[in-house]
């Protein structure tokens, strides 16, 4: 574009075009006033101090507004094979966090990469499938998988029969036994859980160990599959979880014959193990 | 008369032809008039006054003189040989005057450097190009008009600023509404939106736009450059 040099300032200056536009663009100090010369905008000037203030302002406001359109924990589930890991999921079940609570755990969970956003089964089934992949679930052997789901209200897709049916569809062994043992955990259980670094399902077993009179280190109850615990405790996981009347779910027969993944199977409560 | 005919009739005086040249010459007697008026600050009549036929002496050599590839406005070229013209003519009276006698003919001296004089002249354009420039910002401000404040005021789109160059062109020949707003009265919208066609709101919100570009198409003569400048 060019302009006729109407008036010169400071290293910029005023145009008329052809078209009847006045401007203002940079000009060489040569110029002539009168004489036509391209049109160059000149450089923006610093931001003032108002405009500072503004983009200061949008910038406390927006952090504000993120932190209230931020959604709070809806609810926590929490998965245990030897790795124990713990989803936060919002109202929408979608996952919002992740966290691991023992080593294998913690592996797991920067294997996994972020999942935020994501569906909570969807983040189920990517776990179980790398517990597989990292040889903590086996083909053609017996696997537990505790699940536990901590909602501050009543929420049935987070209730213990939702929870064990979402593990059962998304189990991916297809040969082996497996005992999918379902819980419920309130806030304040999960919060002396926390203090104790470990899951709530954990804790909740600890805690019927101990009412129990079997004393297990937490070190290992925090490390430790529960199917290993079973074994080299001489416990069965199902019928200690049973006299608070949780649901205990297991399958019918084994996968092989079946062809497909186990349907869930609600126990009805398992006498306690006499000792 | 416009651009195309002034070059048409130009291109045809330089070739010799009489007719186009008198045309030229009769068709711009308001304007060599008003150049040496302003020149010698002073009301001069045809046929009384020398000067106003040096004016028109040194318009017929604009004609001669003028190179269309300089790139300079005719009329500016024009008034410039006339100014120059003029000023030697002073000079030369100022002379005689004290010395009681006619000495060299200063036109005499300046034919014989004529190749010289002429450049001097293209040369003296773009200082005669600033100070229309300058005489343009005075005029603006008397206006209560400051050409930074037109460069916020210029419209973005094109066509509106076509329509607003329109419509100054047409309140620029209007010396009623003219002279109110040299009394700094009001601008009567509704008179200047029947004149110009365009709404009461346009030449509300455009009052210093127009008023800007109406400067210039009233005083072609005075401001020659820009006048030839913006599109027409």
């Amino acid at each position: 574009m060019q302009g006729m040099l109407l008036k010169k300032q400071n290293g910029t200056g005023i145009f008329l075009t052809n078209d009847g536009t006045y401007c203002r663009g940079t000009i060489n100090e040569e110029t002539a006033l009168g004489e036509e010369a391209p049109v160059i905008p000149p450089r923006r000037r610093r931001p003032s101090m108002w405009l500072a203030a503004a983009v200061f302002t949008v910038v406390c406001l927006g952090f504000g507004a993120y932190r209230f359109l931020q959604p709070s924990p809806w609810a926590y589930v929490a998965i245990d094979v030897e790795p124990s890991v713990e989803f936060t999921v919002d109202r929408g079940l979608a996952i919002t966090g992740l966290k691991g609570f023992n080593f294998a755990g913690k592996k797991l969970v920067s294997d996994l990469g972020d999942l935020r956003g994501k569906p909570l089964d969807y983040g189920v089934e990517c776990l179980l499938e790398k517990a597989l992949a990292a040889g903590y679930l086996r083909e053609g052997e017996d696997n537990i998988v505790m699940v536990t789901g901590t909602c501050g209200q009543e929420d049935e897709r987070i209730g213990v029969e939702a929870l064990a049916v979402m593990v059962a569809d998304r189990y991916p062994v297809q040969r082996g036994k497996v005992e999918i043992v379902a819980l419920c955990a309130d806030t304040d259980v999960r919060r002396q859980a926390l203090k104790t670094d470990l899951s709530s399902g954990r804790y909740v077993l600890q805690q019927e160990l101990k009412r129990r009179g079997v004393n297990i280190a937490g070190r290992v109850l925090r490390e430790e599959s529960p199917l290993r615990l079973e074994k080299e405790h001489n416990l069965i996981l199902s019928a200690i979880m049973d006299d608070k009347g949780w649901v205990l779910t297991r399958p019918e027969s084994s996968y092989l014959e079946r062809g497909q993944k186990p349907n869930v199977f609600f126990a009805a409560p398992i006498p306690a193990q006499e000792e | 008369m416009d651009g195309g005919t002034l070059g048409l009739l130009l291109a045809r005086a330089k070739e010799g032809d009489a007719d186009a040249r008198n045309t030229l010459v009769e068709a711009h007697r308001s304007f060599i008039f008003n150049v040496v008026v302003s020149s010698c600050r002073r009301m001069l009549q045809w046929g009384r006054d020398d000067e106003l036929s040096i004016g028109l002496i040194a318009f017929d050599e604009a004609v001669t003189r003028y190179e269309p590839e300089r790139n300079v406005p005719f009329l500016a070229f024009a008034r410039l040989v006339i100014k120059s013209r003029l000023a030697n003519y002073f000079r030369q009276e100022v002379r005689r005057l004290s010395s009681g006698a006619t000495n060299i003919s200063e036109e005499n001296l300046l034919d014989d450097t004529a190749a010289a004089w002429t450049e001097f002249l293209w040369d003296r354009s773009a200082q005669d190009r600033a100070e229309e420039i300058q005489d343009y910002e005075e005029a603006l401000s008397e206006f209560g008009i400051s050409l930074d404040e037109l460069v916020h005021l210029s419209p973005k789109h094109r066509d509106s600023r076509m329509a607003l160059i329109g419509a100054a062109k047409a309140l620029a020949v209007e010396n009623e509404l003219f002279q109110r707003f040299g009394r700094k009265e009001r601008l009567p919208v509704k008179k200047v939106s029947v004149k110009t066609g365009l709404s009461p709101k346009v030449i509300e919100k455009n009052r210093k736009y127009l008023l800007a570009l109406a400067i210039i198409f009233r005083h072609p003569d005075r401001f020659i450059y820009l006048n030839s400048y913006i599109k027409r």
